[in-house]
């Protein structure tokens, strides 16, 4: 004969299981919009059942007696193939997502389609070399060339000022992001040893591993960083080959300034060995500051050279109303985009620009007509200055829209990776109510037979026993 | 595929924003008219428009030479069909004083007097200026070309009124050889100016010459048949460069109609490249008005679903 009691203690771990299970339940609800978490599902089993005793021999009953139900443990819904492959995805798209945002922000600033492009400034200073030679001894044409000049010299030293503020900003941004991933790899690491603590004693760390998981995506959209489980469930990060985490120790990372440019930050590994990020917005950030801003930089520089040799080497050889033979007779200052400039000596005294290519012929105008005949003079290479420019901003602006496309295509990838992942580790609500009522029936039962053993032992201790009374 | 909550929702948002996105761009399009605002949209069409963009500004600024060059010109051929006229009445009054009729005080009244204006009006004429700039002066377009002076190597002579000693006068040319070019086109240049000393000063001076010889005391029929010949000779010189300067004027009046025919096709190629087709636009904004209020109604469905929650007792 089975125990009375016995029942009831099967009533009460079927009531506490229930619960429990109810317990997660909530949790998964709870966390519903809780970045980086999976679902959890309490597994029901079966308890160890007991065998029949001596005396239930001979009733009928054979085999095992069933022992009522138990929590067996609390699952968490992971594939890890999932993360592996996510994290790289995203990675890739955290990388042409950061240079697409910096060049979408470099486009406007230089203005190129507009009318304070360099090409519109180039035009109207070559324009008002033109006008000039058509009326070498008009003063207010030779005002609207200095006017011009010195929008073109504008021109190129705001655009040199903005790419360095630019450099600037995205150096600010690698040595926040140094901070953040020395942060984030601090959190790994304690987060191991904690995990590694609960899985040695048996138990599931489901929440911990979730902020863990939160915190390797972050780290490999910053860097593009893998990671490895252990046995004993502890992950080791590397970037591009070193290693960033082990165990519950890291290496830090930090910056210095750079051997090659001193207003730039390179960040080293502690070993001071230079970090390569192999993707991630780091990567991203570095690709723009360190290899597009430059190229653009110099390019301009180039250019900006060229006009200062080619107009000047003209220039020098002419005459205006006013120049003073045997001195020196330059029409540009400066040697690159950064310090080009009008000589101030025809600013003050514009009679010194020299249209003419012999001394006191007020109509000649030999050297106003080279120097307007110089924009379509293929001095850089086989191009034209404009054309060389021009080349620049197709360059640039292919590679500003192949990076917005990049963005774009890999984010789709992450965005169905991500799909899959949510699929199988996302709460959906719907799914909860249902195993809510599934769970709170099977409670309400479980109660109800507590019940039923309540009424037997009534019987059994209040009425039993009774008779002749 | 199992479907959770969070994933209507990610989607709703991630559908409107692209449908934003889409009309937002059309309605950029719509109303700036162009099809591209940054190069990175459309870099091909973006580098051509540039360049084309540019080939317009020096188209323009040729434009303008040749509006400039072409008034320099037509002061020119003025200051020659002047010229013709004075050379015209010249002719006639040197015929007229070859003349045995008349007499030599009236030669010297009537036509050497007249003859004597007509010398100032071709001086003045010679000093014609374009916009403060003298026109026949070669480089030097501040300086007045043609001066009358006394000329100390001819010999003086006595004249009809009563003067002895009358110095003959010469005419002198104060300007340079300067040639001034100016260009059309890129490979393109056309001579500006007609230089005084070659075109105009044999002219002036043998008007000068005749004008002496009209009223020279003795009269000598010999000189003012010689100045007569003279005068022929020079007036051909100049109709010679009055042809030329009209066959350059042509020049830059077939450059002018080619910079214009230049302009009007780049300024096409360049609506095509550049500019948004505003019907087409329009309709496709639209277009997108419709699908952007079906991903809101869908959406809107999407996130607010009664979920199962709602049903439960």
């Amino acid at each position: 004969m089975p125990s009375l009691s016995s029942g009831i203690t099967l009533a009460s771990q079927a009531v506490q299981a229930q619960s429990q299970a109810l317990e997660v339940i909530e949790h998964n609800v709870a966390n519903a919009n809780t970045p980086g978490y999976r679902r959890q599902s309490a597994i029901l089993t079966a308890s160890v059942p007991s065998s029949l005793n001596g005396s239930e021999y001979g009733t009928g009953a054979g085999g095992q007696r069933g022992g009522g139900v138990s929590v067996d443990r609390i699952q968490r819904f992971n594939l890890q193939f999932f993360d592996g492959r996510y994290r790289s995805a995203s990675a890739d798209a955290k990388n042409s997502e950061a240079q697409s945002t910096i060049l979408a922000q470099f486009e406007p600033t230089m203005a190129e389609t507009s009318t304070d492009g360099m090409i519109p400034k180039l035009d109207e200073f070559w324009a008002s070399w033109q006008s000039l030679s058509t009326d070498p001894t008009n003063n207010s044409l030779r005002a609207n060339l200095l006017d011009n000049a010195s929008a073109l010299t504008n021109a190129f030293t705001t655009r040199t000022a903005e790419i360095s503020q630019l450099r600037n900003d995205q150096n600010l941004a690698v040595t926040d992001q140094v901070e953040q991933i020395n942060s984030l790899a601090g959190q790994v690491a304690t987060l191991n040893g904690e995990i590694s603590r609960v899985l040695s004693v048996g138990e599931q760390p489901n929440d911990l591993l979730d902020k863990r998981d939160l915190a390797l995506d972050t780290l490999a959209n910053l860097t593009g960083s893998v990671s490895f489980e252990q046995k004993n469930g502890e992950v080791s990060v590397s970037i591009g080959g070193h290693v960033l985490v082990v165990g519950h120790d890291t290496l830090k990372l930090h910056t210095q300034t750079s051997a090659t440019d001193a207003n730039m930050q390179d960040v080293y590994w502690e070993d001071n060995l230079k970090l390569v990020p192999t993707s991630g917005e780091l990567k991203g950030i570095l690709e723009v500051r360190d290899n597009f801003l430059p190229d653009q930089q110099t390019g301009l520089n180039n250019l900006a050279a060229t006009i200062i040799k080619q107009v000047n080497d003209i220039h020098a050889t002419g005459y205006g109303p006013t120049t003073v033979t045997g001195t020196p007779n330059d029409f540009f200052t400066g040697t690159n985009a950064g310090d080009i400039a009008v000589n101030n000596a025809l600013v003050l005294d514009p009679g010194k620009i020299a249209t003419a290519d012999a001394a006191g012929q007020a109509g000649n105008n030999a050297i106003a007509v080279k120097i307007a005949g110089l924009k379509l003079q293929k001095v850089m290479g086989n191009l034209t200055m404009n054309d060389f420019y021009n080349g620049q901003i197709t360059n640039r602006s292919l590679v500003t829209q192949r990076a917005a496309n990049n963005t774009t295509q890999q984010n789709l990838v992450v965005k169905a990776l991500s799909d899959q992942r949510e699929s199988v580790a996302g709460v959906s609500l719907d799914e909860e109510a249902a195993h809510m009522a599934q769970t709170q029936k099977a409670y309400q039962a479980s109660a109800r037979m507590l019940t039923a053993y309540d009424e037997l032992l009534d019987l059994v201790i209040n009425r039993m026993g009774l008779v002749g009374r | 595929m199992r479907i959770t909550n969070r994933m209507m929702v990610d989607n709703a948002i991630l559908n409107t924003a692209d449908s934003m996105e889409k009309m937002n761009k059309l309605q950029n399009q719509v109303s700036t008219g162009k099809l591209f605002q940054n190069a990175s949209e459309e870099p091909v069409r973006a580098s051509l428009s540039l360049s084309l963009h540019s080939t317009l500004r020096t188209v323009d600024s040729y434009v303008d030479t040749t509006s400039n060059t072409s008034d320099w010109m037509n002061a020119s051929d003025y200051a020659f069909s002047q010229m013709q006229d004075i050379a015209n009445r010249a002719t006639t009054l040197i015929q007229r004083g070859l003349n045995d009729t008349i007499s030599d005080s009236e030669r010297a009244t009537s036509l050497g007097t007249e003859m004597q204006t007509l010398v100032n009006q071709a001086v003045e004429t010679g000093n014609t200026a374009q916009n403060g700039q003298y026109i026949f002066s070669g480089y030097q377009i501040n300086t007045k070309p043609f001066v009358v002076e006394n000329d100390a190597t001819q010999t003086p002579f006595n004249d009809q009124f009563g003067n002895i000693g009358v110095i003959p006068q010469k005419v002198t040319y104060n300007g340079d050889q300067g040639t001034m070019q100016r260009s059309l086109g890129p490979d393109q240049t056309v001579t500006l100016n007609v230089r005084g000393d070659q075109a105009l000063q044999g002219f002036i001076q043998n008007l000068q010459t005749a004008s002496e010889a009209l009223i020279k005391k003795p009269y000598d029929t010999t000189s003012l048949q010689t100045a007569l010949a003279g005068l022929q000779s020079s007036m051909s010189t100049m109709d010679q460069y009055r042809t030329s300067n009209g066959a350059r004027l042509r020049q830059v009046g077939s450059a002018a109609d080619f910079l214009d025919q230049v302009k009007i096709e780049t300024t096409s190629l360049l609506s095509q490249k550049e500019n948004a087709n505003v019907a087409e636009g329009i309709s496709s904004l639209a277009n997108q008005k419709t699908t952007y209020q079906a991903v809101l109604e869908v959406s809107q469905r999407a996130i607010s679903a009664l979920s199962l929650f709602d049903y439960l007792k």
